[in-house]
Parts: C-alpha cells; structure tokens; sequence
C-alpha cells in the first residue's frame, strides 16, 4: 500500500492526500493512518483530508471517513475534506450525507 | 519385526503419495538429465521411478524408452543403497554381467545412479547416467550426481506441497462458500409473496460466493398495503450480514405497524444505532409502501441514502422517484422524508443496489445505461424484466453485489 496516503503539515493543520482506491481493502488503513496522525505530537488544530486523487469510493470507505470525522470530533480537531473528486462527491450527495462533512 | 516386504509396500506408498507416475514431460526433470548427460559426457541420462512391478521414467535423455520391467533394471539395485551405484563395466562385473540389458541388444556398459531419497527417508528412484562404453567416477562426479538427485528430489517435493496447498485452498473456500450460501438464506426471502394486482420479482447476485454480502431486499403484503425494500449494508461477510439481517427483519417488523415508511426508517435508524454502537456500521435502503385508493396505487416511497428507484411507465417514460435523506444507522439526528407517486397499469417500480451501475459496465457516474435498457423493458411483465436484466448484467466487471427488485401493477 505504497503512497496511499500522505500527511502533510499546514501551518498548525494536518493534511492527509488520500489516492487510489478508497475500499474495504483500505478502510481500515485509513482509520489507522488519520488516527496516528492526530495523536503525534501535540495533536494538530486542524484535520484535512484531501481527496482529489481518489479514484474509487465504496460504502466501506465512505464509512472511513465517516469514523474519521467522528474520531477528529472526539480529540476536539475540526476535519475538513478538501477538493473531492467525483466518485466522492457522488457517493456522498448519493448518501445523503454531504453536509455532514465540511468541504473546502 | 519389520520385513523387507513392509519396507518395500512403505516406500511403494510413498512413492504413490506424490502422485508423479505417469505424469506427463516436464522440463524441470529434462533440464536436469540434459546437464547430467553433458558432465558426465555419457548419451544417456535418466530419473527413474521405481515402482511395484515396473521402473518408470520421469525423464529420458538420449533413450526413447518410457518404462522398463521392473526384473532386469538397475535402478531396482540402485535404490537398494543411499549412496551412488556404480558399475564401472557391466560385462565384468558380477552383479550385472547376465543382466539382459548388458548382455542383450541394449549392450550396455557403464551405470551410475544416485537414489532419490524422500525427506523420510524412502528411495523413489533414481537419477542415472549410462554409456555403452565403460567409464570410472571419481568421487566428485559421485558427489555431484548426488546433488543433481537431491535437485530432482526438491522439485518432486516441491510439487507435492504446491499441491497440498491447492487442495486446502480449495476446501477452505468450500467450506466458507457453504457458510456463506446458509447465512445468505436468512438474509433473503425465499419467496416473494403473491399480491392481488401486482407482480414481483427480484434477482440478487453476490460479488463472491465465498463471503456473505450485504444486500438485503424483501416484500411484505399486511393486506392493507404492500411494503417493498432494498438496501446494502456497508462492507462485507459476517459483521455486514449481521446489520443485514437486523435491517431486514425490523422492517419486517415495522411494516406490520401501519406507520408510514419515513417514519419506518426512523425507527430503523435507532434500531441499527443500538445495534452498532460497538462497530459502527450503517445501511442505505430503499423503502416504499403501495397502498390502493379507490383504482389507484399510491406509492409512498423514502430512501436512506440509496440510489433512487426508477418508476418505467408503460409509454416509456421513466422517473427517479424519492428525496434522498442520509444513510440509515449512523446518526441520530437526521429526519426521513418521504415522496409520492402513482404506480398505473403496465407501468414497474424498479429498486436496486448500486452494485447493478458497476454490472453494466459504465462506471458510476450516471444511470443512463440503466434507464435505456429499463426502457427496453417498458410494459414487460416483472418476471420478464428480471430475466432480461439479469442477461444484460455483467457480474465479472462488479466487484459489489448486486439486488434488484421490481413490482410491476398489472
């Protein structure tokens, strides 16, 4: 799973670049990935993930980010998803849950 | 005591558990007895088996002969010892001057063969090299015939782990297939209830037969009204299968209530929290009740984050139905709201998982392909619509599974 996922540091923000195919294969990555990335350090203030590059979203991994956000609200971070492609947009907007997520 | 003649059924056992006799050419053993044949600068290199009443020839380089009887062959001697079996000149040489091969036609003179030993300890056969020439070896070439023997020997083991390991793929994969196809059964209705009027049929297709989806549909008739639902679970196998069954058999359940369906899926929202509060999984469904007034079909129809169902008149045209509300089992703060429409003679509700976009074939981007093929189907009954549907699928390009459902009004 080389290069799936990336984190960058914004100013006091986390960035994490999310490629490829976001599926059960890599649902629980993801989860791991995000949460590690809020626990190093002193935690970031802010939590965005970037989806530009994702290819492919499946209902497992709609629901990664869906526990991400959850787990970002628990540590207080707000998360962000930035620039979702157009299988994310879709499968969000067809899951009725877009606005529960902010996007920039 | 153990006898020569147990040891002999033993190693003949052996010989039979690795499944190689009479097995086609191969060339693994003929790269081995072309090399052997060129060190040993002799026309004739072999790998022999020996088996009960024969010696059979895995590989033979520099001879056509596939098999010998078992009586005059050397390589029953050779397998008597662990190490290399040398007859420096065969007409001299008193354990084989009669020998038919050394006397007869065959003519010949020089054998040398290094058993092929199991790693328990059973000699299968042998590697040898033979000339019609008499010749010495010297104990490096004694040595490497030994490790060419041991080359031979790594493949045929190699072989028979490789295909060990086949079959217990292949029965794990049964078994898990088996489990997969019984807990699918409670997750799917086994019958669609006949309705005055109506017609329904359904198709349902799991990406992989091994694992249990997470698709569920079912069709429930209280007399008054007709409820239909179909949804998809998120993930896959045991821990999907479990909110499956919870999603279908609570709108069983609910259907029974009399409450209308936005409010049925409200109390499946809670439901499924409940349920999943340790693993946190959702579904998304589609849920519509048919209820008849006077001569017409009202269709109330509420989904919880599913693709929206396609009503397919009679004429041709065809309508999205339903506003989409969030997927059902996460959040506690979300509100279902449900849409109408009329449901005519001739004309078919069509619901379906989102599987079905990747089965056509054109991604997930639109459901054009789906409404012109629904198109086709205009005025069709449901079984026919099904049939046709399920023939224009291809399930290979999916790697979701895959439900549909239609009801058509007569």
């Amino acid at each position: 799973m080389p290069d799936r996922f990336e984190a960058r540091t914004e100013g006091d923000a986390l960035v994490v670049f999310v490629s490829g195919e976001l599926d059960l294969a890599v649902e629980t990555d993801l989860v791991k990935f995000v949460d590690e990335a809020m626990q190093a350090g002193d935690g970031p203030g802010a939590l965005a993930l970037d989806l530009r590059e994702v290819s492919f979203i499946d209902s497992s991994g709609m629901r990664a980010l869906l526990i991400c956000q959850e787990h970002a609200n628990q540590n207080q971070i707000k998360m962000r998803l930035r620039d979702p492609s157009a299988p994310v947009r879709r499968l969000l907007d067809l899951a009725g849950v877009m606005d529960w997520f902010t996007v920039e | 005591m153990t006898t020569s003649t147990d040891l002999e059924g033993d190693r003949i056992s052996a010989l039979r558990r690795y499944d190689i006799l009479d097995t086609p050419p191969d060339g693994s053993f003929e790269r081995v007895t072309a090399l052997a044949a060129r060190l040993f600068n002799v026309p004739i290199a072999i790998v022999s088996l020996v088996d009960s009443d024969r010696i059979w020839f895995k590989s033979h380089h520099g001879i056509d002969t596939e098999q010998i009887d078992r009586d005059p062959g050397l390589c029953a001697s050779a397998i008597l010892q662990n190490d290399v079996w040398i007859v420096a000149d065969a007409r001299t040489d008193p354990r084989t001057l009669a020998n038919p091969l050394v006397a007869g036609e065959m003519g010949l003179r020089f054998y040398a063969g290094a058993p092929l030993r199991t790693h328990d300890g059973y000699n299968l056969g042998t590697l040898c090299v033979i000339d019609k020439e008499p010749r010495q070896v010297t104990p490096e070439e004694a040595a490497t015939l030994e490790d060419l023997a041991s080359v031979v020997m790594d493949e045929i083991e190699l072989r028979l782990s490789a295909r060990q390991t086949v079959a217990l793929e292949s029965a794990l994969r049964n078994h898990a297939e088996e489990t997969a196809s019984a807990l699918q059964e409670g997750l799917l209705p086994a019958t669609l209830p006949r309705i005055e009027g109506f017609e329904v049929a359904a198709r349902y297709r799991a990406a992989d037969a091994a694992e249990v989806g997470g698709d569920f549909y079912d069709v429930v008739d209280t007399g008054e009204r007709t409820y239909v639902f179909l949804g998809d679970a998120c993930g896959k196998g045991e821990r999907a299968a479990s909110l499956t069954g919870s999603a279908r058999w609570s709108l069983r359940a609910l259907a029974l209530t009399g409450l209308a369906p936005s409010e049925m899926l409200d109390r499946l929202n809670r439901v499924l929290i409940d349920n999943s509060v340790h693993t946190r999984r959702y579904c998304t469904v589609a849920l519509a009740s048919i209820g008849m007034v006077a001569d017409q079909a009202e269709v109330d129809l509420v989904l919880g984050g599913h693709p929206h169902p396609l009503l397919v008149r009679r004429d041709g045209a065809i309508e999205r139905l339903g506003d989409t509300c969030p997927v059902v089992g996460w959040r506690d703060d979300v509100t279902f709201t449900s849409a109408r429409a009329e449901l005519g003679h001739g004309d078919f509700l069509f619901l379906f998982s989102d599987g079905l976009f990747e089965a056509l074939g054109h991604g997930t981007d639109s459901d054009e392909s789906l409404q012109a093929l629904l198109l086709e189907c205009r005025g069709l009954p449901a079984a026919q619509v099904a049939e046709f549907l399920d023939g224009a699928l291809r399930p290979a390009e999916s790697r979701d599974d895959i439900a549909f459902l239609i009801v058509g009004r007569k």
